[in-house]
């Protein structure tokens, strides 16, 4: 059995309001191993976000306990890829990466950000601020970014939702062409079906803060979520995420 | 770049000296309430050829640049502590509150009797004066960054210092520029009142000078001036603003204030 790079152990998280008690998370647990791509799946509300938050060290779980790390990697380093491209508007596309190699001496820092430029295709790009990029550029610096600061887990939440079809279909291209290059850990966070059966090797479900689903994908890359392969595990999916509608249909 | 909008703005200075030249050539009123603009100009060539004019905008200009740099060193340290921590926004401000809203003339006899007439009474009252709008600007620019940006720094784990320098200064910078705009233009205002009353140079004491003899000319040549000069210096920092803020580009130039 492989030995798994971060583990969920019954976590738990509520908000206290006004408006009383909101449990966001309940008891969830689960297990990731080292280059594992996992897709997590469920409706808005469903506490995917809390979930992701949590494991990038953003939140604190009420209950349960979070466990990162293995003996070759006792403190995996994690980066996170929000909705929206969050890129400090006052600096230009390289500069924005430059903030996630601080750690590192100048030689590397050159080395590291060819590269990324490269990989996300942003290479005529380094002297533009945000501003003069689109949602896709942006949201693909704000993916270079996470990649300089070098994780061993990358937590992307919903990076896609904002964009169009094609820049959507690109950007799902540029993220799966990464994951084979460099075998990270992927915990990728979507409310679209299709999109987690095309990026994931294993799709978690999550419904009203409980995680109900863990399927595997066993389709070799490039895939296509409207895949007729992929069917069964997409009603398999939208049966968790809807019973009754499954049900009628 | 030129642009139609910064000639537009002076149509109306135009229209008001106009009605001025008219007026005083139709002897509208007495010119000794009011001089021709001819009498205005020959006084302040008079005054520019004897070099009292520079003498004075010279000592005006050093007293409101140094005490708005005075004022920026204590205002912005303690504006960034302030917009970090609540507890100390809860033990300073009450108090800051009270104090803002005494005009600083309304102490400078007690300046005066603590720091006697010279200059560090002077440059006390344009601290006063220019302290408020720096200190409040850059407390709100920094309580108010945005929160997601630094979660970008907990995330890449960024040390306080390199949070500090590549988020919360950069992302409170426009903010601290409008306060140290507008302190500028509260420490001249400030600055002449306290020259009218306590002061032997300076475009304020010229002007009380020129009401002793009256000169109505004189005192017309110190008004426009402080109105020429403050309009450069507000000018002259949106220039600095401008090359300070690259990122904002064509937006600081939709500015409602410019």
């Amino acid at each position: 059995m492989t030995i798994p790079l971060f583990k969920v152990t019954k976590v738990s998280k509520e908000y206290s309001g006004k408006g009383g008690t909101v449990k966001a998370l309940r008891q969830v647990s689960f297990t990731a191993a080292p280059g594992e791509f996992i897709s997590l799946v469920g409706k808005s509300g469903s506490g995917k976000t809390t979930l992701l938050r949590l494991l990038g060290g953003l939140e604190k779980p009420s209950a349960g306990q979070i466990t990162m790390g293995r003996k070759e990697i006792p403190s995996p380093r994690i980066g996170m890829v929000f909705q929206e491209p969050r890129l400090l508007p006052w600096k230009t596309v390289e500069e924005n990466l430059r903030l996630s190699m601080l750690h590192h001496d100048k030689t590397r820092q050159e080395t590291l950000l060819a590269k990324t430029l490269k990989q996300i295709h942003m290479e005529s790009w380094r002297s533009a601020y945000p501003s003069q990029l689109s949602g896709g550029m942006a949201q693909r610096v704000a993916l270079g970014r996470t990649l300089c600061y070098e994780p061993d887990i990358i937590l992307m939440d919903e990076p896609l939702s904002a964009l169009d079809y094609f820049t959507r279909q690109s950007l799902q291209d540029t993220i799966e062409e990464l994951y084979l290059e460099e075998k990270k850990t992927i915990l990728f966070v979507t409310h679209h079906v299709e999109e987690a059966l095309r990026m994931g090797g294993r799709v978690l479900v999550l419904r009203e803060g409980a995680l109900e689903g863990d399927l595997s994908v066993h389709y070799p890359y490039p895939r296509k979520g409207t895949s007729l392969s992929l069917e069964p595990l997409r009603r398999s999916i939208l049966s968790i995420l809807q019973p009754s509608e499954i049900c009628s249909a | 770049m030129f642009r139609f909008k910064n000639l537009r703005g002076l149509l109306l200075p135009a229209l008001l000296f106009g009605v001025w030249w008219w007026g005083s050539s139709q002897e509208w009123w007495n010119s000794f309430l009011l001089p021709s603009p001819s009498r205005v100009g020959a006084a302040a060539a008079d005054l520019f050829r004897r070099g009292i004019l520079m003498t004075h905008v010279k000592v005006s200009l050093f007293r409101v640049l140094a005490g708005c740099g005075l004022a920026f060193g204590a205002a912005f340290p303690l504006g960034v502590f302030c917009g970090r921590s609540s507890l100390l926004r809860s033990l300073v401000l009450p108090l800051l509150e009270a104090l803002r809203h005494i005009p600083p003339l309304a102490i400078l006899p007690l300046l005066i009797l603590w720091f006697g007439i010279g200059e560090t009474s002077k440059l006390m009252v344009i601290l006063m004066a220019s302290f408020f709008p720096i200190f409040l600007n850059t407390l709100s620019g920094i309580a108010h960054c945005d929160t997601k940006l630094l979660e970008v720094g907990t995330t890449l784990n960024l040390s306080f210092r390199d949070t500090f320098r590549h988020i919360l200064l950069p992302g409170a910078l426009p903010s601290v520029l409008v306060g140290l705009r507008l302190g500028m233009g509260y420490g001249w205002r400030a600055l002449i009142g306290a020259e009218l009353i306590a002061a032997v140079s300076g475009i304020g004491y010229m002007i009380h000078d020129a009401e002793q003899l009256s000169r109505t000319d004189v005192v017309i040549v110190g008004v426009v001036l402080m109105g020429i000069l403050g309009s450069l210096l507000d000018a002259l920092f949106f220039t600095l603003t401008c090359s300070l803020l690259p990122w904002k580009g064509a937006k600081m130039h939709d500015d409602p204030l410019v």
